[in-house]
């Protein structure tokens, strides 16, 4: 089964009187890896909690599943927090997140977490304590668990923040080998040469869409400034409305 | 393909359900009540008989309470001498209602007298005010009192017997217990 298609229709969110989104029309294609860009506060990750359903939005949201049923969603937090003396292995850990079993009766050996573990270049580490694991292994850890049981759409919120060089690689290589097998990634980013590199398609996002198209058109200097810019400039067609 | 719609976080279902819930309840305890409720007409009392707790006036219900504890007095009275006291014997003694006091002329001044039925004896209290209280029949035989109430000022037939009793228009006093009774 192949990814689904996404649909953000004229989606709103506004917690308390803070507008976080403001009419966002997008439109992810299936098998895609759509990259979302925008300055700190512009509303990516609101829009993926929007889209995982954890916030109170306005307009539709809908995924155009390619079977008769809906298919695994899988989601990358931008960090986990927890207490770092847990004395939670990353076995646990992936128990905790990804098996039906309680994981106070120990991992389900049918999850097969060391393959997993083994894909992002975290073989032989399940043993070790969450907890003392550097910023690079969590982030790989967070990636792991993503991966169980194969997903058909993944959520990725910066997941290349913690990364060190290595984990860049070895992310790079799960996004060609996700994409390959027609998953779709919606994959908010900030660093906007990744995008350029691996992103078919990108839209930059301050409370409202900025852009919307192939990375390689869509990021030239000028519009980036634009994006970043603190008082995002109206779009063409309201220019012209107003 | 299988379209599906995400919807927004929110308690809006969560809600709905409780108000849901709490509507059955409210419906099924409604239906329970109204359903299972049980029957508040009791029978009304027959045309003889009056009740002592809705039927009486104040006074009469004064009167009514002092006559059955009279009435005990009145057979240990009997039993130790072997006669009925007269109401002059009872007055002398301070019995209520037969003592002359401010109380009995409150409650309507009943002139009491000693009269026989077939069975045993009745005290009969004809009343100066039958707007306070109406007359009176105490009516002792074997087997414990039983009061009669008119209201009028008029003696009653004699022997102050059921039928003569009933067909002259005076009512026996009796308690009945229903839902309604607390203590």
């Amino acid at each position: 089964m192949t990814g689904p298609a996404i649909l953000f229709d004229r989606v709103d969110l506004t917690l308390g009187r803070t507008v976080i989104l403001d009419g966002v029309s997008l439109r992810v294609a299936a098998g895609t890896v759509h990259a979302v860009v925008g300055p700190n506060g512009g509303g990516k990750s609101s829009l993926i909690r929007a889209l995982l359903g954890q916030a109170p939005h306005r307009g539709t949201i809908r995924l155009d599943w390619p079977g008769d049923g809906p298919g695994t969603v899988a989601y990358v937090p931008q960090s986990v927090e927890f207490d770092r003396g847990l004395p939670l292995t990353v076995e646990d850990f992936l128990a905790v997140l990804c098996q039906r079993r309680p994981a106070f009766l120990g991992p389900d050996r049918r999850m097969n977490y060391g393959a997993a573990l083994d894909r992002v270049g975290m073989a032989g580490k399940a043993r070790r304590r969450f907890g003392a694991l550097s910023g690079g292994e969590r982030q790989r850890v967070l990636l792991a668990q993503a991966l169980i049981p194969a997903p058909d759409l993944i959520v990725l919120d910066e997941p290349m923040t913690a990364l060190d060089e290595a984990g860049i690689a070895i992310f790079e290589t799960l996004l060609a080998e996700l994409s390959a097998a027609g998953t779709t990634v919606l994959w908010v980013e900030h660093d906007l040469a990744q995008v350029r590199r691996l992103a078919t398609r990108v839209t930059g996002l301050n409370r409202r869409v900025l852009f919307d198209g192939a990375p390689l058109e869509m990021l030239s200097p000028e519009r980036v400034f634009d994006l970043f810019s603190a008082v995002p400039r109206r779009t063409e067609a309201e220019r012209i409305a107003s | 393909m299988h379209h599906q719609i995400v919807r927004r976080a929110g308690a809006e279902r969560e809600t709905l359900w409780v108000l849901l819930a709490a509507g059955a309840i409210l419906v099924s305890a409604t239906l329970a009540v109204g359903l299972r409720a049980a029957p508040d007409a009791e029978a009304p009392l027959a045309a003889h008989l009056i009740d002592s707790r809705t039927g009486l006036t104040a006074a009469e219900q004064g009167l009514y309470a002092d006559l059955k504890a009279a009435g005990e007095e009145i057979a240990a009275l009997r039993t130790a001498e072997g006669r009925a006291p007269t109401p002059a014997e009872l007055a002398t003694e301070a019995l209520p209602p037969f003592a002359a006091d401010p109380s009995a002329a409150a409650r309507g001044g009943h002139a009491w007298i000693l009269a026989e039925t077939g069975h045993g004896i009745a005290y009969v209290g004809i009343s100066a005010a039958p707007e306070l209280a109406g007359s009176l029949v105490l009516r002792l035989d074997g087997h414990g009192a039983e009061i009669w109430l008119k209201r009028a000022a008029e003696a009653p037939p004699a022997p102050p017997e059921d039928a003569a009793l009933s067909a002259a228009g005076w009512k026996r006093i009796v308690s009945t217990f229903t839902a309604g009774v607390t203590r």
